[in-house]
């Protein structure tokens, strides 16, 4: 997807241009980098800020534990969007994954085994994926619309589901013991966040599958015309995305102990917010990993930050919103004058 | 310079215009894209009521100065001026360019297919309104009947203009341009007559007379040399950039006009022995086929123009296809790699069939193919590296993990090998000019060792020395085995590449030409005419 790439032309010129060496490799280095300065800046802020409040253990260890989940959904995101397509419905399955998760323990009276529930909510956001890939491939719907047609529709199953309530009876202890384990008082969905993102990190840098994910960002027909299958990543693509939200899903219910309809909503914007911020650092211009991860914390410490200093409860939105204006505005190069 | 049109070159005058020179006037227009000259101290002018063809190659530079005549383009710094009847058009300034009096008719027309002639003529300007801001279709309708009768023509004016025949669009895209504003004094056609027949070209000819008796200049770009001398006043031969011969038309019959645009220095490439089979080698070519199975096999191939088309292709030569617009030309290259859907007839590669509907089991197969758009070709967000390596990354993947510094070696040696100017693998492939993206292409799907290599204008937007290269590269891809598949609007590279050239017409094949290829006889079948 080239929404965030146009060409820095007037900086490689073919015939290797007057600038010098050195003005290149610096603006580059900041270019890239400019992110993590503005995580070390934040920390330091709020540092100054209120040292008691910030500089923590137990409120680092929270703020990792509150951008996990998040940064779950937002790493599956990262395979449509490096492939061109937005998946809007990640908000409705991952709804729809914490109320079918509760569902199927309240509904068995809290008998069925834990891994079994998650098993069988993990397949369904495999079908998601196919269904959105068979829209969007298949029939050629605009990934936008469709994606926004079956997140509805997963919002209201859901809706069905929980039957206007939140779901609370019938959750096994071991449901909540896994979503609340701690290492360290670190909370159990960072390690599944680590493990995601080097899996996605692995992927998207060392096979040919991550490869083709870039190019078929790049220019579908291209990619095609090389003999790519392109319908194939794409649904690979969407599974993934229903995959990440279906596992922030699990482990936001494993961790609440309840599932709450209607949550996935608030995720949405802050999973796009951190993976657009994201693509602006590191690799600028292109979804990436690291970048995600120092993005995630960026909204994570700024959120706290602005919590801790006395800002209430609106400020998570207000902030997640303001990351991803940034984020679009810093990625926005300079068009090549011809 | 002066109304007789007396000779101006690169060596011209290059003094100040003076404020009676009426017409268009351009001089010392150089313009250059990342170090690359494609156009060189252009002097150029068109006297007020006359008509200037311009003439040159794929590649010598004419859209690039009708785009710096539009103000799209600006001119390298310090290069020349544009003055029309004396005053100056401000360089890179569209709404200067208009204001002026320079209007355009392109080779796309710029039409609206699903709206009116009516208001195709309006498009982007002041509707007659009534007091309440309604437009006043009554009024409006008049005027555009007026506009249309003062060039003696009767199309209804609510008639949708995709309904209208091609030389109709072409006569309602000139009035739409002449009547951009008061002050039209130059009129810039490029290819107008592409698609048209003779006699429609006689009537676009008739309504040009007209236009030229009414005081406009009139710039007139094509590739077809028989009509320059009904239409023309003088004419200007541009090659790589530069001008090499102008003056008035009776000056220039049709055979100098084709040395000077194809160029002496070009004429050993075109006599290499390794393209221009003498009578024994084409003779022993044909007898190998004989025996030979085809590599490539069409059989009535149906499929947006193409009707029941039957073509054979060997492993090793470079066979060329070429036709008119309309001919189904451009539908062989996209029925073959899944754009145009295939309605009757099978391919087959090396004697088993294959769906190009399902181009990555084409690729399988051994099919490659270079086609359609820039964007279609090279993937502009990636790197050069990565565009390389795309059909072959697994060769790279060791224990699982992708070896990126294998990969970019790889990269590296093919960069080198092929001459890509890039500042390094690394760098975005938006950034290349236009001629090693093309050569970035080509590499591309040449990595991936194909059996069958579709090519459709490789050399577009090649400067010279990249096309060299390119021909090159695709000799030594037929001497390796594959069979080159080039289909080309240039006939100059396909005369000068191919060994064999098949001709469309009408949706199938109508000639082959080997040992007696020459441009002038692609030309007449093309057209279906016969020469003497």
């Amino acid at each position: 997807m080239n929404v965030m790439t146009r060409s820095k032309a007037t900086d490689q010129k073919a015939d290797g241009g007057e600038r010098s060496r050195s003005a290149d490799v610096r603006t580059a280095l900041l270019e890239r980098y400019g992110g993590v300065l503005v995580l070390v800046g934040l920390i330091l802020l709020f540092g100054i800020l209120k040292p008691d409040a910030f500089l923590t253990y137990n409120n680092i260890v929270g703020i990792l534990a509150n951008s996990a989940i998040l940064g779950i959904l937002a790493a599956g995101l990262l395979a449509p969007l490096a492939a061109g397509v937005f998946d809007i419905s990640i908000g409705g399955a991952m709804t729809l994954a914490i109320v079918a998760v509760t569902y199927l323990f309240q509904v068995t009276g809290g008998d069925m085994p834990v891994p079994v529930a998650i098993l069988i909510v993990l397949l369904g956001a495999v079908a998601l994926g196919m269904i959105n890939a068979a829209l969007v491939v298949r029939q050629g719907v605009d990934p936008f619309i469709a994606t926004i047609g079956t997140g509805s529709v997963m919002v209201g199953m859901s809706q069905l589901l929980a039957n206007g309530t939140t779901i609370t009876d019938g959750i096994p202890k071991a449901f909540t013991d896994f979503g609340r384990a701690q290492v360290d008082k670190i909370s159990i969905a960072v390690f599944i966040l680590a493990g995601l993102c080097l899996f996605a990190w692995y992927i998207l840098d060392y096979t040919p599958f991550g490869r083709n994910l870039y190019a078929t960002g790049a220019s579908r027909e291209a990619t095609r015309l090389a003999g790519i299958r392109t319908g194939r990543v794409i649904t690979i693509a969407f599974i993934c995305s229903a995959l990440g939200a279906a596992i922030a899903g699990i482990v936001f219910a494993g961790r609440l102990g309840t599932g709450p309809p209607g949550i996935g909503a608030g995720f949405l914007i802050g999973a796009y917010s951190a993976a657009f911020l994201g693509s602006t650092i590191i690799r600028p211009g292109r979804f990436n990993v690291p970048g995600l991860i120092v993005a995630l914390l960026i909204i994570g410490v700024g959120i706290n930050g602005l919590q801790l200093v006395g800002l209430p409860f609106w400020v998570v939105e207000t902030f997640q919103g303001a990351a991803l204006l940034a984020a679009v505005l810093i990625a926005r190069r300079r068009p090549a004058v011809i | 310079m002066s109304p007789d049109g007396s000779r101006l070159g690169n060596s011209g005058p290059g003094g100040t215009p003076t404020g009676a020179a009426s017409g268009l006037v351009a001089e010392r227009l150089s313009k250059s894209f990342y170090g690359n000259r494609v156009l060189t101290r252009l002097d150029l002018a068109i006297p007020a009521g006359s008509v200037h063809a311009l003439l040159g190659h794929n590649g010598s530079g004419k859209s690039t100065f009708i785009k710096i005549l539009a103000g799209y383009y600006l001119p390298d710094e310090d290069s020349g001026s544009i003055h029309v009847n004396g005053a100056a058009v401000q360089p890179g300034n569209p709404e200067s360019s208009r204001e002026r009096g320079i209007t355009f008719v392109h080779q796309t027309l710029g039409l609206v297919p699903s709206l009116s002639v009516l208001e195709n003529l309006r498009l982007g300007k002041v509707w007659h309104t009534n007091t309440f801001q309604k437009i006043s279709w009554r009024r409006e309708r008049a005027s555009a009947r007026a506009s249309l009768e003062a060039f003696g023509l009767t199309t209804n004016p609510d008639t949708p203009v995709g309904r209208l025949s091609v030389l109709e669009q072409t006569e309602i895209a000139v009035v739409r341009a002449l009547s951009e504003g008061d002050n039209i004094s130059v009129l810039v056609l490029d290819e107008p007559t592409a698609a048209l027949t003779d006699h429609e070209v006689e009537k676009l000819f008739t309504t040009l007379v007209r236009v030229k008796e009414n005081g406009v200049a009139i710039l007139y770009v094509t590739h077809r040399l028989e009509e320059i001398g009904r239409i023309a006043d003088q004419v200007t031969v541009l090659r790589d950039g530069h001008v090499v011969g102008t003056g008035p038309t009776s000056d220039f019959p049709t055979s100098k006009l084709v040395r000077l645009i194809i160029g002496d220095s070009d004429a050993p490439d075109h006599t290499d022995a390794d393209t221009v089979q003498t009578v024994e080698e084409a003779v022993a070519a044909e007898q190998r086929r004989k025996a030979e199975r085809p590599l490539l096999r069409i059989s009535g191939l149906t499929a947006g123009e193409l009707d029941g088309a039957d073509l054979e292709g060997w492993s090793g030569e470079v066979l060329g296809a070429v036709g008119l617009l309309g001919s189904g030309i451009i539908d062989v290259a996209r029925a073959l790699t899944g754009r145009t859907p295939i309605v009757s007839g099978s391919v087959e590669i090396g004697g088993k069939e294959v769906s190009p509907g399902n181009y990555a089991s084409m690729v399988d197969s051994g099919f490659g193919a270079v086609v359609g758009l820039r964007s279609d070709r090279v993937l502009m967000g990636l790197t050069v590296k990565e565009n390389l390596t795309l059909g072959v990354l697994p060769e790279f993947v060791h224990h699982g993990f992708l070896n990126r510094r294998a990969e970019k070696q790889s990269a590296q040696e093919l960069v080198e090998r092929y001459q890509i100017r890039c500042p390094s693998v690394e760098a975005e492939t938006a950034a290349l000019s236009g001629g090693n993206q093309q050569k970035v292409a080509i590499t591309k799907v040449l990595s991936t060792k194909p059996r069958v290599l579709l090519l459709e204008e490789p050399c577009h937007g090649v400067d010279a020395r990249g096309r060299q290269e390119i021909r090159e590269m695709l000799r030594a891809a037929a001497a390796d085995g594959t069979l080159v598949l080039l289909v080309d609007s240039d006939l100059d590279e396909v005369v000068g590449l191919c060994s064999r050239v098949i001709v469309f017409r009408d949706g199938k094949p109508v000639a082959a030409f080997e040992r007696d290829l020459d441009r002038g006889r692609l030309l007449d079948a093309s057209y279906g005419t016969v020469s003497a």
